[in-house]
């Protein structure tokens, strides 16, 4: 079964009218969001898992199904620096 | 030795709550000075230099005290009007030059080197402008007034001023309040000049590389610089030629305007 997607703890995240700064604290570290991140970040609430959030993000976005990938490798992405985290169903 | 500390006089109107004194003292101890801040002993140096170094990196010090959890950040703050504008740029990138011409060009100083950042609102820090010798050859309106002045020489022996801008019939006055434009300095020596504006999660990033940022309270102080740069708008300037460059701020200011 797919890992649910959730925040980590200790993000301070400010809003800029580009995107999201977002500070980790626990490793002093800045990351800079762009619009799309921005609202993959949203989707992002412990209650979807991957699939569901890309399939959410491309309907938003109107993506075509070539750039689904760009979506779910922002998830990794995300997930490899520590500001999301997956946890089991 | 008093001539030397001259190189660290500065006496800005500012607003706000009146100044409280302290003093520094240098005594003469065999073949050193010692610095005393009140009746404790911040060091000794063996020379005028040494001297000046630590008094200066004290009184910085202090202001630092002063502004807890502010981060600082390193950019020169001019007023023109009520708007007031950061120039933020690496050393070698023509900052100061490019601030004296601002200055002669109808705009009013508040600090050339940094600016503390507190509630998304800055306020620059005190010191006189550090004006290297060779200004003159851009700036000619300082022929008669360098030679006045104290100085310290750096490492290729070239003399830095300690300019006080009323000497060039200049105000000189520092309040706390947000910056309308932020522009950003790109060297571009012997070219042309011109600016672009820039989005506000690019200007974040560049400042976070120009900002002195504590170990305390680190997302307190990103908050700030967010909310700094949120109100402000953004500016590349590609610096080369500084006729050009005035013009290219004085359409940013009115463009801020209309």
């Amino acid at each position: 079964m797919a890992d649910l997607i959730d925040r980590a703890e200790g993000l301070e995240v400010h809003e800029v009218p580009d995107g999201y700064i977002v500070y980790q604290t626990a490793r002093d570290k800045v990351h800079y969001l762009n619009k799309t991140a921005a609202v993959i970040f949203e989707f992002c609430d412990g209650r979807r898992d991957k699939s569901d959030i890309v399939s959410r993000v491309a309907t938003a976005f109107e993506l075509a199904p070539r750039m689904h990938d760009d979506v779910s490798n922002c998830l990794d992405s995300l997930i490899r620096e520590g500001v999301l985290l997956c946890t089991p169903k | 030795m008093l001539d030397a500390l001259q190189f660290l006089a500065c006496d800005p109107d500012i607003a706000g709550a009146s100044a409280i004194d302290s003093t520094i003292r240098v005594d003469r101890h065999g073949l050193a000075y010692r610095i005393f801040h009140g009746d404790d002993l911040l060091g000794e140096k063996f020379n005028v230099r040494g001297v000046v170094e630590m008094v200066q990196g004290h009184v910085f010090q202090l202001s630092i005290d002063d502004l807890p959890g502010a981060p600082v950040l390193h950019a020169a703050c001019l007023r023109r009007g009520d708007r007031r504008l950061l120039l933020v740029g690496d050393k070698g990138t023509g900052k100061t030059t490019l601030t004296l011409r601002l200055l002669l060009h109808g705009y009013r100083i508040e600090g050339d080197e940094n600016v503390f950042i507190r509630h998304g609102r800055v306020v620059a820090r005190p010191r006189g402008l550090r004006v290297k010798e060779g200004s003159i050859r851009l700036v000619p309106e300082l022929v008669d007034i360098l030679p006045q002045l104290g100085y310290l020489t750096d490492h290729l022996d070239q003399r830095i001023y300690n300019l006080d801008p009323r000497l060039l019939g200049l105000d000189w006055r520092i309040e706390e309040g947000p910056a309308d434009l932020i522009i950003l300095l790109r060297a571009n020596h012997g070219g042309y000049s011109s600016i672009r504006p820039v989005p506000t999660m690019w200007l974040v990033q560049e400042i976070m590389q120009e900002i002195g940022l504590r170990e305390d309270a680190r997302g307190a102080a990103i908050g700030a610089i967010v909310s700094l740069c949120s109100a402000a708008n953004g500016y590349d300037l590609s610096l080369g030629d500084h006729d050009q460059a005035l013009r290219c701020i004085d359409r940013a200011c009115d463009h801020q305007t209309s």
